[in-house]
């Protein structure tokens, strides 16, 4: 079976003029498999958001290789990109933020669709349905990102994410900003839009060591944007080898 | 919160509509008196008549007539069309090209900002109504070569303020999750970004509105806007300020038409700010 996404010795510098180059990321290289749900955790400033970026192409690599289905988007601009971002979708951490705060929620879930050439009718039948699958009315189509609550908000975030049927999800943070009642009903959403949708690979950003035990069949652990430790999420907590792996179990224990 | 600070600020909040209905409507009755200038003026406002110059203001002539003869009332009203609507189209050249201008830049950085914006400096570098004379004096009065004086001084603020407030915009999240949902960068530009800093550039248009006609008939008034006999408000006050003394009417009229419009435009720009405020707005 072929990876949904594999990715190659990804590196990003940053360059500041006067100060030594800061390594965000070295050379990171996973690959996740259809269906697959995908954990990395780390502390705040360990690249994992950098990864992110670089892997939806939102920031562009120092070094390294992104292959999205087999195919290599790394190097990817303008109609070919936006073919790739159909098949790669994002909820973000800031659940308010992420939409448009001019425009209703309805309108960010079917921009995606419209973009891809759906018409109004068929647009605004999909946004519902999709609303009602995250555990949202058809109502809210017409709010603004203002007038919800953060975990509505969130909601609404997968549902966009899923408009258009990605293969690979990345959430980023997506449970951080939200309190940990609507953090648990957010797990589950995902977890059952996972098993509604076949072969739907998930990759799960998060600092919560617990959420990830939870929910994902492998973890990365990255510190100072390297891969210290990889495996699964029992055998990592059970039996650390990493030291700073260690220190972050401790800590939560 | 209490009741009572609840129910103050819904006072607040109305009182800034009720001042924008107001207002509004006092601007919309200036553009519809410029609009409709030929039909209101009941005289012609180019007819002399000098066995009837400088005739005080009476039932036949409210506003007097001038040293040729003329009605005031119907100059003023005919002058209305010219000051009124070359305002407007100036305000509207400016806010556009400024705000393209300001958005390019802060979208895509790079050389092109730095071209454009230097550019912007060396136009704010220069004292703005004495590069529109320069300007003015270059290319020949006339009222069409003064609005271009004042737009090539007017833009470079609207760029300013388009271009910071898309460099805040644009490394926003839901930028980043409309090119996830497809958009092209025209389309972000055009339906995400503009909306958003579209705010505070109209609050800046609508009160430098007020602004730009005294700038016109500034540059009228020194000869270098409309020329005569066409009725503008700011030439017909330099050419009648000698008679100051004698008929003040003749110079007073266009004095308190400016004022009068440019007061009205100033307030619906006071008043569209606090109503485009988020803060005073119920959320």
């Amino acid at each position: 079976m072929e990876a949904v996404l594999a990715v190659e010795g990804l590196t990003k510098i940053f360059k500041t003029k006067g100060r030594a180059d800061t390594v965000a990321v070295d050379h990171v290289s996973f690959s996740l498999m259809p269906g697959e749900c995908l954990g990395i955790i780390g502390e705040s400033g360990s690249g994992k958001t950098t990864l992110v970026n670089m892997v939806t192409r939102l920031l562009a690599p120092t070094e390294g290789c992104i292959f999205l289905d087999g195919q290599e988007i790394t190097g990817l601009k303008g109609r070919e990109l936006r073919e790739a971002w159909r098949r790669m979708q994002m909820v973000f951490q800031s659940p308010a933020e992420s939409f448009d705060p001019r425009r209703t929620l309805g309108d960010g879930i079917g921009e995606s669709l419209r973009n891809a050439g759906a018409g109004r009718e068929e647009t605004k039948r999909e946004t519902a349905r999709l609303l009602k699958a995250c555990g949202l009315t058809p109502e809210y189509a017409g709010r603004y990102p203002h007038e919800v609550s953060g975990g509505q908000c969130q909601r609404a975030a997968i549902a966009r994410a899923l408009a258009i049927k990605p293969k690979l999800l990345i959430c980023d943070e997506a449970t951080s900003s939200l309190d940990v009642t609507v953090q648990q009903e957010i797990i589950e959403l995902l977890g059952r839009l996972r098993r509604k949708q076949d072969g739907l690979a998930i990759l799960f950003i998060s600092h919560d060591i617990a959420l990830v035990q939870q929910f994902c069949d492998r973890v990365l652990v990255m510190y100072r944007g390297r891969i210290v430790e990889q495996g699964k999420p029992d055998d990592v907590i059970r039996d650390p080898q990493d030291p700073y792996t260690k220190k972050l179990i401790e800590s939560i224990l | 919160m209490s009741e009572a600070k609840i129910r103050k600020q819904k006072i607040k909040k109305d009182s800034v509509k009720m001042r924008l209905v107001i207002f509004g409507t006092l601007a919309l009755l200036l553009l519809l008196a410029s609009i409709f200038a030929e039909q209101l003026a009941h005289c012609d406002p180019y007819l002399q008549d000098l066995s009837n110059a400088k005739a005080a203001p009476s039932m036949a002539h409210w506003l007097g007539t001038d040293r040729y003869g003329r009605d005031m009332l119907s100059r003023v009203i005919a002058g209305s069309r010219t000051s009124i609507y070359s305002t407007l189209l100036l305000v509207a050249i400016v806010t556009v090209t400024g705000t393209a201008v300001g958005t390019v830049c802060g979208f895509w950085g790079g050389w092109v900002d730095t071209v454009l914006m230097r550019i912007s400096d060396i136009f704010l570098a220069f004292p703005g109504l004495v590069f529109a004379m320069a300007v003015a004096g270059v290319l020949g009065g006339g009222l069409q070569n003064a609005i271009i004086a004042l737009a090539a001084i007017s833009w470079p603020k609207y760029a300013r303020i388009a271009r910071s407030r898309t460099l805040t915009e644009k490394e926003a999240p839901y930028i980043r999750a409309a090119r996830l949902a497809g958009c092209s960068t025209p389309a972000i530009i055009l339906r995400h970004i503009l909306p958003n800093i579209i705010g505070p550039i109209l609050v800046t248009a609508m009160l430098d509105i007020g602004t730009m006609m005294m700038e016109l008939a500034g540059l009228s008034f020194l000869g270098l806007g409309a020329k005569p006999p066409a009725a503008e408000w700011g030439s017909m006050m330099s050419d009648t300020r000698s008679l100051l003394p004698t008929a003040p009417w003749v110079t007073l009229s266009p004095g308190v038409a400016i004022f009068i419009s440019v007061m009205i435009f100033n307030l619906l720009g006071d008043t569209v700010r606090d109503w485009a405020d988020p803060k005073s707005r119920g959320r």
